[in-house]
């Protein structure tokens, strides 16, 4: 149906059949908006919360190589480590990491020591700790007073905290505690030059799979090797699972949705008779149908654009997405989302497709229904007859 | 009986302002809030995550902090494969 300034007359006409129940209409346009909005807001929060975990974890290594015996993991000698991961075509960089958990004073929390220089962008401000010093997530800090943090691992550790991450970084450093490598050892148990694991990076990351089998054969003792990949995909799974249940919690909404488009169908039997007199008077079934559909639209438009915008607002604007936050996740802490442009787009498309849709059919297939008829058997529809 | 009159005849058969007035607040919210979303999806730049995989690159943790940490899922390279002698593989829960 194609809509030019000719059609704006049938328009002005249609938001006067709209202004003659202003509030039943009002209401349609409430209930179209309110399920665009909840199921809007059920899956761009999924979404993006899929977006912003695969950003992190392709920062993640590609592979970890762990070391292993009977009773759990054990330390490796980072040089010779480093020297059997090297000796494996494909694998670059392999680079020893210092890390464990210790109990915390609230709870257990991820002890690291840098396993490199971080670069200046990155440090924003923060200076890398020294023995006896240490720099905290959010969470941390609210464990600690007068800057002191005491850690139970192998060893009990007193350290000062020095500085905080930024907020921002929570997805990434929100439990950690950044030490010096000489505290992280002694915390962990660890001698001089033995390190807890060992991150590699691939040449070609399509061959993590293929090549774990070669860098396991390199080293001198058992390991278990990790794959970013297994990450990734457990993280996909787990954002689809919040997003499906989100999408359960939604089923009054479309339930709704279901009655206004049956409601929509049920409402053209009340109006034959003002039909049938439009009918006699001129008007054509296409211009009762093209009415319709322009009041349709003028209902449903504006109230699609308010659902999703609100949507998109309480996914991505830090202040109204703890409304999101709290009713998905349950979680009073906002995760700052990443936004992927086009899959929200065609996210916000598709949902704007499911709502109108249903509805504009509904409207569509009502109308031609009731408006076929002859003019007299329309007026004698009416119920005064 | 008394016979009804028409006392002013107009060219119109009811009032249009409203309606009109309505069409135009319909057209021009929605264009309004289409065009900021679509301003929105095009400039918008996301800080947080970029800081955050910095120092998820400098540090080199292998997952997010989803998690509480100690557990196979917030440190996934701590789990040992050790032969599966579960009575029931699947029916527990690591959430």
């Amino acid at each position: 149906m194609k809509f030019s300034l000719k059609e704006y007359p049938l328009l002005v006409w249609a938001a006067r059949d709209i202004l003659r129940r202003p509030g039943r209409e009002l209401l349609v346009s409430a209930c179209l908006a309110s399920v665009t909005f909840l199921i809007a807001v059920a899956l761009l929060f999924s979404q993006a919360m899929e977006t912003t975990w695969n950003q992190l974890m392709a920062r993640a290594p590609d592979l970890i190589v762990r070391r292993i015996d009977a009773g759990g993991w054990a330390p490796m000698p980072a040089e010779a480590a480093v020297a059997a991961a090297t000796s494996v075509p494909g694998a670059l960089a392999p680079t020893p990491r210092l890390w464990g958990v210790a109990t915390g004073p609230q709870g257990p929390v991820t002890v690291v020591a840098s396993p490199g220089v971080i670069p200046e962008t990155t440090q924003q401000g923060l200076t890398p700790p020294v023995s006896g010093q240490a720099i905290v997530g959010q969470g941390v800090t609210g464990d600690t007073r007068d800057r002191r943090l005491i850690l139970t691992g192998q060893d009990r550790l007193q350290l000062t905290i020095i500085g905080t991450f930024p907020a921002e970084t929570g997805l990434a450093t929100h439990d950690l505690v950044w030490m010096a490598p000489a505290d992280a050892r002694r915390l962990l148990g660890l001698s001089p030059g033995q390190t807890s694991d060992l991150a590699v990076n691939l040449f070609h990351e399509e061959e993590e799979a293929a090549i774990q089998a070669d860098l396991a054969d390199a080293f001198p003792w058992p390991v278990r090797i990790t794959g970013r990949s297994d990450g990734v995909l457990r993280h996909h799974q787990r954002a689809v699972h919040m997003g499906g249940i989100a999408v359960v919690a939604c089923v009054p909404a479309i339930l709704a949705l279901v009655w206004i488009v049956a409601g929509t169908a049920a409402t053209g039997s009340n109006q034959q008779a003002h039909w049938g007199l439009l009918k006699s008077l001129g008007w054509t079934t296409g211009d009762l149908v093209r009415l319709q559909i322009s009041r349709a639209v003028l209902l449903s438009a504006p109230a699609l654009a308010a659902g999703l915008a609100s949507a998109h607002a309480v996914v991505f604007y830090p202040p109204a997405a703890g409304i999101a936050a709290w009713w998905i996740t349950g979680s009073q802490r906002l995760p700052a989302l990443v936004l992927n442009r086009s899959g929200a787009m065609i996210t916000l498309l598709e949902i704007a497709a499911l709502v109108i849709i249903p509805y504009l059919a509904a409207v569509f297939l009502a109308t031609v229904k009731q408006v076929a008829n002859e003019p007299w058997h329309q007026m004698m529809a009416d119920p005064w007859n | 009986m008394k016979s009804a009159s028409i006392h002013k005849e107009t060219k119109t058969p009811a009032p249009c302002k409203g309606a009109g007035l309505l069409v135009a607040i319909a057209v021009a919210a929605t264009a309004l809030v289409v065009f900021s979303l679509a301003t929105d999806l095009l400039i918008r730049k996301d800080q947080g995550a970029t800081v955050a995989g910095r120092w998820m690159k400098s540090l080199a943790p292998s997952a997010p902090t989803l998690w509480s940490a100690g557990t196979p899922l917030r440190h996934p390279e701590t789990v040992h494969p050790g032969i599966d002698l579960r009575y029931t593989a699947g029916m527990e829960s690591a959430r």
